[in-house]
């Protein structure tokens, strides 16, 4: 920019031992004339701040720093990978429109037994059977499975076999200690029907739902179906309000994104699946607290085609746990079966790549959550008494991004819920919904620390919930499987 | 069907263990490539050369035109700073904008080491521009195919966006609108996602976000951009995409909250900065543009710019936006296009200078809808509808044929015009006489340059910061008495009142070099703290000396020296310190002087230069022993003797001195 000034060009360049810019600085190459034709130049100013950024970091702020940067990261991509898949159904309606059970169903071409286990259900099994027993499918058979040591629950079964002669088989597990896999396999020595269906005592199942499941098998040329599950009683207390919202994004929802990537951990209830597959499999595993999982992951490693069906019209009816605490115990074990299933390795056959890294991240999930859950404190101190840099700060944010969407996306739901199920959410519910985000965060990370804990130290049991006469509180066992150690009890 | 019917149930699944999968096929990378290429090649076909022609017109003189102004240099500093300095903005970040836009522009720069492949900070920026310009045509092509206009007229959309000379010298200027354009394209593009329509909402949103927080006043198009969102959504799905979208723009807006949160600057405090007094100003504090039929209003020299630059393409726009109405694909950017129309002639309120550069696109897009449209009705059958299609063409071709002249000319202009050069010619007087010590009050455009030229950052004052920032008033105790230097630009000529310290350093200095003329000029002005008038009687006294010393010289036998030369020493036109060292070379030696050679942009003031041809009959090459001999005579005079410079050439010795 100075080439036609004359004088210039011939003048001494800077002094011997002038600083040599590093190379994020360099200001100008000397051939550009500029500021290399000036004697004596000055320090520039801004050499200093530059290098200041980082250099003035003591080690122990590094260590905080990147810390805290890991685990915004983290905490983003978990986040964030839960988001996308909760909202699977809802990518395109092409998504949607595949999620749903047929309108209408086609004539019956399979036998269907439909496996119903029970525990000290003495209040609703009956019931159950009795709806159970109305399904307008021409072929199916009932099988309860009771205890030995459970005589109320028998007489319960005994009279709804009476009541419908002919549908429901009743049969006695006298095994120790009892749980609900060994009831499960005990049951499928006696059952006849191409396909198994498994349920929860106090289900509450739509008469119509074998017939769409026999058409979804038909249609879709299925080894396994699972069918919906959803919880209602969203009014009932603020983590049931999230609870109910978790259950009707993983129907709804992220159990088809998990059919498409062919990985699914199955539930414990509304699950069909063909008798061969079972043989094949040899039943249910015993030895695992999330036997349902198991299977999942065993059929899918093994290639089974595995199909997720839901209408919210015929989705099976349950109540949430009748407290936290008992909530608590169930999602301890849940997350302790994932990490089970995770050691057990079977996933590892999975056939891709990418399946087997899905695989693994899904059922670390709980590891996952309990190193979050023991940052967040150390986190929300550093923000709170550590002063920051700006960016680090910022990015320290990051994290609660994808959870403001997926609160935004969670009323969304509550809205659609209560519309498809006709029960209106109010203002409150919204509310509910939105200051519960956090305080269920910390449950679901302090369940996860405790499963975790129990898994390292082989704690390996059903742990004894109060049983005692409240039937609320039995409702969470329903669901689950029972190791029960007869010493326990 | 039929195999799900004939399900296999005597022979189970277990005999054959699971059914073996398929390994998934592998694409080399090659062949997926060109597979992409083969189903897109007629549209590569029309993208590529308009994408071509619209990076040549914009690059072709991009240093030279536009003049650099004070906008460019602002966002220039403040990329640089990002990215140099890791500091937000060269002086106190004050929420006049949100910060994104140069940020972008500082990714540009570290990226591909723009800043250092340029002399001139702006300049390098202008390149960015440039890329930016190419990516919005890129997605103005695509809009324009999405709501349905053929491949050609896709390509005229682009092509009027990039070429229209108003285009060309509002894209070369470094506006955060550039930056935030290809963003504001990119959200209507993937609000119109059919597939995938969740993960296009969110990025429609996203990149809105990102478009908003580059330049604030794109919020405007939030009203259609969500109407377009609304039209395009799915209705089963809409209960999601919208609440993800909605969520993720607010989120992204969030993100400027929180900046200002954690910087702890969101409400006002005493003697700090924030948002909201931040976002005050550009609301309420911003003057008026006045009335576009007020012919004295900014408004009216706004429009009248952009009228001059190009008559046709806003007009042109508004016709065709007004017939977009009725068309049900363009509706949308027919309202965004009169929307913005209207915020340009609502009463009272201010109008940026670049806020064409949002409408620019949509006057491409309507426009060539509207041509393409009236040449299909022309072809019609109906009576009627041939009408308007000729009357539609009959209003594009005078339109094209009221452009053509005044295009030639400006697009002319814009190509070879060297507008910048008084800039750059300044730079380097400053860089080249003004020592690193003073103080000079500059226009942005050339701060970041004088910073890297060596001034401390102190030293090289933003003259917009003089009078709006304590933390420069704090280093200025006295004031305008504390500058050494006012270099002058169209820019800082415009408002003389708004900058009080300024206007005194400007009354109270004298004109030392001066570049350009008109509005392009740039003076170098050197401040005198004791007044001017004090100057001035100073000033006179030293005329006196120099013309007595000065005919002293011209008198002395042993100068050789022509008759011109000659009359400027007699007449007092040489620096009195020259003139004594040239006397004091006289007492011992004969001299030839060639003249005094005027530095650049130093016509008409006190020469300071001289060229010596020959010592005592030798003459003065580079390599003599008469030019070393010279060269260390000067250099060994002392005080204020001391010639700031000296350099030997083929035709002599040339000596230069510091301004008395």
């Amino acid at each position: 920019m100075i080439t036609d000034s004359p004088t210039v060009t011939a003048v001494a360049p800077a002094p011997d031992g002038a600083p040599i810019p590093g190379p994020l600085l360099t200001p100008q190459p000397d051939s550009s004339g500029g500021g290399g034709s000036v004697p004596d130049l000055p320090t520039l100013s801004f050499q200093d701040d530059v290098t200041s950024i980082f250099a003035s970091w003591t080690p122990g702020e590094w260590i905080g720093y990147s810390s805290l940067v890991l685990l915004s990261l983290a905490l983003t991509v978990i986040a964030l990978t839960t988001l996308w898949w909760m909202l699977h159904a809802w990518r395109s309606d092409g998504h949607l429109s595949r999620t749903a059970f047929a309108a209408e169903a086609k004539p019956a071409h399979l036998s269907f037994s439909l496996l119903v286990p029970g525990r000290h259900e003495e209040e609703v099994m009956g019931e159950t059977l009795d709806v159970l027993a109305r399904q307008d499918h021409p072929d199916f058979e009932i099988i309860a499975i009771v205890g030995h040591d459970d005589p109320g629950t028998e007489a319960v079964c005994r009279a709804a076999a009476a009541r419908h002669p002919g549908l429901i088989k009743v049969i006695v597990d006298d095994s120790v200690p009892k749980n609900k896999p060994k009831a499960l396999n005990l049951a499928l020595t006696v059952a006849r029907g191409q396909v198994i269906g498994v349920f929860d005592a106090e289900d509450e199942v739509h008469p119509h739902l074998l017939s769409l499941v026999d058409t979804k098998f038909k249609d879709t040329g299925a080894d396994v179906v699972q069918g919906g599950v959803q919880l209602m009683n969203f009014r009932s207390s603020w983590w049931s309000l999230r609870n109910v919202l978790e259950y009707y994004f993983w129907f709804r929802s992220r159990l088809h994104f998990q059919a498409e990537a062919k990985f699914i951990p199955l539930g414990g209830n509304t699950v069909f699946a063909r008798r061969e597959w079972l043989d094949w499999s040899d039943g249910w595993d015993d030895q695992c607290l999330a036997e349902d999982c198991e299977l999942g992951v065993r059929l899918s490693s093994a290639g089974a085609n595995i199909v997720v069906a839901y209408s919210p019209e015929v989705a099976t009816r349950e109540e949430t746990p009748g407290t936290l605490k008992s909530l608590y115990k169930q999602r301890t074990r849940w997350n302790q079966g994932f990490l089970q299933v995770l050691r057990k390795g079977e996933w590892r056959k999975l056939p891709t790549f990418r399946q087997r890294m899905f695989a693994r991240y899904l059922l670390s999930m709980p590891f996952l959550q309990a190193a979050t859950g023991l940052l967040i404190p150390l986190s929300l101190v550093l923000i709170l008494f550590v002063k920051v840099p700006t960016p680090i700060a910022l990015l320290s944010f990051l994290p609660i991004a994808p959870t403001l969407v997926t609160i935004a996306v969670e009323a969304a739901g509550l809205g659609e819920f209560g519309r498809v199920y006709g029960i209106k959410p109010r203002v409150r519910d919204y509310v509910r919904l939105v200051l519960g985000t956090f305080p269920y965060q910390v449950f679901l990370a302090l369940a996860s620390v405790r499963s975790v804990i129990r898994q390292l130290r082989g704690i390996n049991s059903w742990e004894k919930t109060e049983h005692s006469g409240a039937h609320r509180d039995a409702a969470e066992e329903r669901r689950q499987p029972e190791l029960v150690l007869g010493g326990v009890r | 069907m039929s195999r799900v019917l004939e399900r296999p149930t005597t022979a189970p699944p277990v005999l054959h263990g699971p059914e073996p999968i398929p390994a998934p096929r592998r694409h080399r990378g090659g062949s997926r490539a060109g597979r992409w290429f083969s189903v897109h090649a007629r549209s590569i076909s029309w993208l590529a050369p308009v994408l071509l022609i619209a990076g040549l017109v914009q690059a072709i003189g991009m240093a030279g035109s536009p003049q650099r102004i004070d906008d460019e240099g602002t966002y220039t500093a403040q990329a640089w700073s990002i990215a140099k300095l890791g500091e937000i903005a060269h002086y106190t970040y004050w929420y006049d904008h949100p910060p994104l836009g140069w940020l972008q522009l500082a990714l540009y720069g570290q990226a591909t080491f723009a800043f250092d492949r340029y002399d001139v900070a702006v300049i390098a920026m202008r390149e960015a521009m440039l890329v930016a310009m190419v990516v919005s045509a890129a997605l103005l092509w695509l809009l324009a195919r999405k709501v349905g206009l053929s491949r050609a007229a896709a390509s005229a959309a682009a092509l009027l966006f990039a070429v229209s000379p108003l285009a060309v010298q509002f894209h070369r200027t470094v506006y955060l609108d550039n930056v935030a354009l290809p963003w504001l394209l990119a959200a209507f593009l993937l609000a119109m996602t059919k597939r995938n329509q969740l993960a296009g909402f969110a990025g429609a949103a996203l990149a809105f976000g990102i478009a908003v927080l580059s330049k604030e006043t794109f919020l405007l198009a939030l009203p259609v951009l969500a109407w377009v969102m609304w039209r395009s959504s799915n209705k089963a799905t809409r209960r999601y995409t919208l609440s993800v979208a909605g969520s993720v723009l607010v989120l992204v807006g969030g993100t400027y909250l929180l900046l200002a949160g954690v910087k702890g600057e969101i409400f006002p405090g005493p003697d700090r900065v924030s948002l909201t007094s931040g976002i005050a100003f550009q609301l309420a504090n911003r003057e008026s543009s006045g009335s576009a039929f007020d012919p004295d209003s900014l408004l009216s020299a706004t429009l009248g710019q952009w009228l001059q630059l190009d008559p046709v393409i806003l007009v042109g726009g508004a016709v065709a936006a007004l017939a977009g109405l009725f068309a049900r694909q363009l509706r949308p950017f027919a309202v965004l296009y009169l929307g913005f129309l209207a915020v340009i002639f609502r009463p009272g309120g201010y109008t940026p200078v670049p806020f064409v550069i949002g409408m620019l696109p949509f006057a491409a897009l309507l426009i060539a809808w509207g041509a393409e449209t009236a040449i299909r009705a022309a072809r019609r059958r109906g009576v009627r509808t041939r009408a308007v299609g000729i009357a539609g063409i009959a209003i594009a071709l005078t339109g094209a044929i009221v452009a053509a002249p005044v295009w030639a000319t400006q697009l002319r202009g814009l190509w070879l015009a060297d507008l910048d050069r008084p800039l750059r010619d300044a730079q380097s007087w400053v860089s080249e006489n003004v020592s690193r010590g003073d103080r000079v009050v500059v226009d942005d455009a050339m701060w970041v340059d004088l910073v890297e030229s060596g001034f401390p950052r102190d030293n090289v004052i933003w003259y917009y910061k003089v009078d709006t920032d304590s933390d420069v008033q704090d280093m200025l105790p006295n004031g305008w008495q504390d500058f050494d230097y006012v270099v002058t630009t169209g820019s800082m000529r415009t408002f003389p009142d708004n900058f009080p310290q300024v206007a005194q350093a400007l009354d109270n200095s004298r004109v030392v070099a001066e570049f350009g003329t008109g509005t392009q000029a740039v003076e170098i002005r050197k401040v005198y703290p004791e007044g001017i008038e004090a100057a001035d009687e100073a000033e006179g006294f030293a005329g006196e000396r120099r013309q007595a010393f000065g005919g002293e010289l011209a008198s002395n036998p042993r100068l050789t020296i022509d008759p011109e030369s000659e009359a400027l020493l007699t007449g007092g036109g040489v620096n009195e310190s020259l003139t004594l060292a040239l006397g004091q070379l006289l007492s011992t030696h004969e001299l030839t002087i060639a003249g005094f050679p005027a530095i650049a942009g130093e016509d008409g003031v006190v020469r300071r230069q001289v060229l010596i041809t020959s010592v005592d009959g030798e003459a003065v090459t580079p390599g003599s022993g008469a030019g070393s001999d010279l060269a260390g005579w000067f250099a060994a005079l002392g005080g204020s003797y001391d010639a700031d410079e000296t350099a030997i050439g083929t035709d002599g010795l040339t000596a230069r001195y510091s301004i008395d």
